[in-house]
């Protein structure tokens, strides 16, 4: 029977307040920061503050293990960043003034931001797979992590734990899985070969640091990797490629936003020319009708095809909402054919199908844009995000007879249509969050057309601006385009602002 | 057993990790009673005001007292008259003010301290520290290991705090309030300024009359304080593995001796009655109404009732510091030119950076996995 080593941490109060790289709060703590207070709690426990010699074996066996599975509780990083103002450690220099009699001066102050993650538990497990069910170092690494004290900040208190479990026991553990993952996923730091000896040299050389040729500074930790992690109920990414619309000079093309459904439809059509030219191989017969032109067979439970979705400029208050990109989206695990597709539109000439698209000018260039090169609006489009907001209406399955209780059931429905199956909150509106989204109405007061042009059948339907909340702060990474209209530019959901 | 062996098992590797206290609070008013908390500073993005923060189970909380806020409350316990014999009253005399150690922001890393005449024996303790002996350290400032140090100024040797102590409120709403200032006498009536001046002063900030009280001045929308819908705690903990953590370097005995002394220390602070006067508007006492938890936490998560009394605590904590032998109480003076020496190195060892390289051959890895 597998077993697997678990070393717990314990927080004391429900609050931590490492950070990562960025200087954002960190969930959940990293592997490498759990390593080194493994390392530092060795150091204290067999009082080898210099140099570790009785928990190296152990050390070394540990930091040579694959990634762990991290179980932990939901974490919540506060809504604010509190500015703390701590004494800084000059109260020398208060002195002259004290020796005039002046005992108002008060020590100088400098800023520390707070910004907590708030724990929905309080234990942290990193699960270790044993080989052969062995683990050599069992009694070392068990008072090692008991001597933890501390992970994170100073005020992080914690209690730390190392136990032999079974797969049955590790499956029973409250929180959420976290696992080693590919391009999606949390970035969060591991120990790697060398890591240990580059903790070691580093202490070695802040012990150093002074000497009687000065001050030598010391190094920071470089021998480490980051890895992503993916929460087990995580959604994957879907694969994406943007263009840019140009001119045939290189400046920018600008469409109405309010006529985007041709450039999503210009765009179709495009594809579909170029993959009846030239497919991938081994697709079936009707791969291009069904997948690329989206037409689904009669009765079919699976059908997967690909989505076109013109992307209004946004970014702040004030941005000028034209159609300046288009992104076609394929289904999860689709990157190969979406490549193949997007090498073959690249440089490709817009052709209008209806001959008034482009009101005498010249059509556009599809221009492929790097996901190096990706810029500030197809960041909000397509990064993870806890809480999204429609940029374009969300047409439902339906009509919602000016119930909100039908609207309700319509919006779950397009939710589950659309494949989002992870527990959120949602609210809609006829307005959209982002300003210079046009509203969800078909017709203003006057019973004119007004709003986004739909395809005819997609007109019934009832439309919503909807903004969508993931539970427990998880994160659900971009692009995300919702309802009925989701292969054509509507529904297209982005991160608020 | 003996009387100093008695809280030996919270020494012991199968003790457990941590004692928790969780004590309901009231302000003196009433439970419904309207409280002060800390307001802070506007800036990244923060607002300012009161600390209100939203937790994992979506209810808000207001930070009412931090941990660094209330360790500065605990730390000067042992100067009252109770206490006094537990550690070394060191004072350090500065012109007109003596600072007694126990209230000095940061413990024995102070500046104001390491520029005392304890300056040689202060970098001699922290260095013992970081070569595995808090002895001598725990002689001249012990309550820098229960409280925590770090030695930013000299040696960088860094402890961590064996007591951590907060205050929170939940699910609290947040007040306003005016007033309005009304001078005693319509100056304007006698002259000192005219009617067309008053009225361009009052309600005006910026005005020297509004500013010097001659005139009235509203202030309105200001912080009028919380009322906690949800409730008040201090959360307080004793991290019993971080005393076993402190080691007087090789000999077995003297590290007992050491960790029953801040073992002493750290329960009788942790048990005392925390002041209830935390800042004007914030009184606050203990709910009667709401069992208070009081439990040792062990390493599988287990949670047992703890029974230490603050009178036990202070009985142990003195036959400890008697065993161990309290330092000496001092009062020693500033040294001006000490600063002065300290602020050069400072200044002078930036222009003595040794730049260091990396042998040939050894990589430098961080990257990103694919």
């Amino acid at each position: 029977m597998a077993s697997y080593l678990c070393i717990s941490v314990r927080f004391l109060q429900p609050y931590s307040h490492g950070r990562n790289d960025n200087g954002d709060p960190e969930w959940p703590p990293s592997p490498l920061r759990t390593f080194q207070a493994v390392v530092a709690a060795a150091a204290g426990r067999w009082n080898e503050r210099r140099r570790i010699s009785y928990a190296l074996p152990a050390l070394r066996w540990l930091e040579a293990r694959p990634l762990p599975v991290i179980v932990a509780p939901a974490g919540i990083p506060s809504d604010i960043r509190c500015q703390f103002y701590v004494p800084d450690n000059t109260a020398d220099l208060l002195v002259p003034a004290w020796k005039k009699g002046d005992l108002t001066k008060q020590v100088r102050r400098t800023e520390k931001v707070v910004c907590p993650t708030h724990l929905a538990g309080n234990a942290v497990h990193y699960i270790y797979a044993l080989p052969n069910s062995q683990c050599p170092y069992f009694e070392v690494l068990v008072a090692a992590a008991r001597s933890i004290t501390h992970l994170g900040w100073g005020i992080d208190m914690v209690a730390g734990e190392a136990r032999i479990m079974s797969r049955k026991q590790i499956a029973a553990l409250d929180g959420h899985h976290w696992r080693p993952a590919g391009a999606a996923g949390t970035p969060l730091r591991v120990p790697t070969e060398g890591t240990l000896r580059d903790l070691m040299a580093k202490h070695e050389a802040f012990l150093n640091r002074m000497s009687g040729d000065g001050f030598s500074p010391v190094p920071p930790l470089r021998v480490f990797r980051v890895q992503r992690y993916r929460r087990n109920n995580e959604p994957l990414q879907r694969p994406y490629r943007v263009f840019e619309l140009r001119n045939l000079d290189g400046s920018r093309f600008r469409y109405p936003p309010r006529k985007l459904i041709h450039i999503a439809g210009m765009v179709r059509h495009l594809a579909i020319e170029a993959m009846k030219q030239d497919p991938p191989r081994d697709v079936d017969n009707d791969w291009v009708e069904t997948y690329v032109a989206g037409h689904a067979k009669e009765r079919s439970a699976d059908h997967r095809q690909l989505s076109y979705l013109p992307l209004p400029s946004i970014g702040h208050a004030h941005a000028d909402p034209g159609v300046r990109r288009v992104m076609i989206v394929a289904p999860v695990g689709d990157g190969d054919w979406l490549d193949h597709l997007a090498r073959r539109l690249a440089g490709q000439v817009l052709k209008p199908m209806r001959g008034d698209e482009f009101a005498g000018r010249e059509p556009p260039l599809l221009v492929p844009m790097s996901w190096r090169a990706r810029d500030g609006v197809v960041r909000a489009y397509t990064e993870s995000a806890n809480a999204w907001a429609s940029v374009t209406p969300v047409i439902l399955p339906g009509h919602d007879d000016h119930k909100p209780d039908k609207s309700v059931g319509l919006i779950e429905k397009a939710l589950a249509q659309s494949g989002i199956e992870q527990p959120c909150e949602f609210e809609w509106s006829a307005f959209s969050r982002f300003p210079k989204s046009l509203s969800a109405h078909k017709y203003d007061m006057d019973k004119r057309p007004t709003g986004y042009i739909r395809p005819d059948h997609l007109m019934t339907q009832t439309a919503v601006h909807l903004t969508v909340r993931f539970v427990d702060d998880l994160q659900f990474p971009g692009p995300l385009a919702i309802g009925a209209g989701r292969h054509c530019g509507f529904g297209v959901m982005a991160a608020p602002y | 057993m003996s009387k100093n062996s008695q809280f030996d098992h919270y020494l012991s590797d199968d003790g457990p990790a941590a004692l928790v206290i969780r004590e309901q609070l009231s302000p003196v008013e009433g439970p419904d009673g309207v409280l002060f908390p800390a307001t802070f500073a506007a800036g990244d993005g923060f607002p300012g005001g009161y600390n209100i923060d939203t937790d994992a189970a979506g209810r808000n909380v207001c930070l009412i007292d931090s941990v660094g806020s209330q360790a500065n409350r605990i730390e000067p316990l042992f100067m009252r008259e109770a206490y006094r014999h537990l550690v070394p009253q060191i004072v350090i005399k500065a012109g007109t003010r003596d600072v007694n150690l126990l209230e000095a922001g940061h413990r024995a890393g102070d500046a104001l301290v390491r520029c005392s005449s304890l300056q040689q024996e202060l970098q001699d303790a922290f260095k013992s520290v970081l070569a595995g002996n808090a002895e001598a350290l725990a002689r001249i400032a012990p309550t820098s290991l229960v409280f925590g140090v770090w030695d930013s100024r000299d040696t960088q040797a860094k402890l961590p705090r064996v007591i951590g102590s907060s205050i929170r409120a939940f699910n609290v709403r947040k007040l306003t309030r005016g007033a309005v200032y009304i001078p005693p006498l319509d100056y304007s009536e006698l002259d000192v300024f005219s009617e067309e001046d008053k009225a361009k002063a009052e309600g005006n900030n910026k005005s020297p009359l509004a500013q010097r009280g001659f005139v009235h001045n509203p202030a309105s929308a200001a912080h009028g304080g919380i009322i906690a819908d949800g409730g008040i705690r201090r959360d307080a903990i004793l991290g019993l593995a971080a005393i076993r953590l402190l080691h007087a370097g090789d000999d077995a005995e003297k590290t007992r001796a050491l960790r029953r002394y801040i073992l002493g220390l750290s329960l009788v602070a942790f048990t005392a009655k925390i002041d209830s006067y935390l800042r004007q508007g914030c009184t606050l006492v203990l709910n009667t109404d709401q069992p208070r938890e009081f439990v040792e936490v062990y390493p599988d998560g287990q949670r047992r009732p703890c029974g230490v009394t603050h009178d036990a605590a202070l009985q142990f904590a003195s036959d400890a510091a008697g065993a161990f032998g309290v330092g000496e109480s001092r009062t020693v003076p500033f040294e001006k030119e000490r600063a002065k020496r300290d602020v050069k190195v400072d200044e002078t060892g930036k222009g003595k950076l040794k730049r260091g390289g990396r042998k040939a051959g050894v990589s430098a890895v961080n990257v990103e996995a694919d």
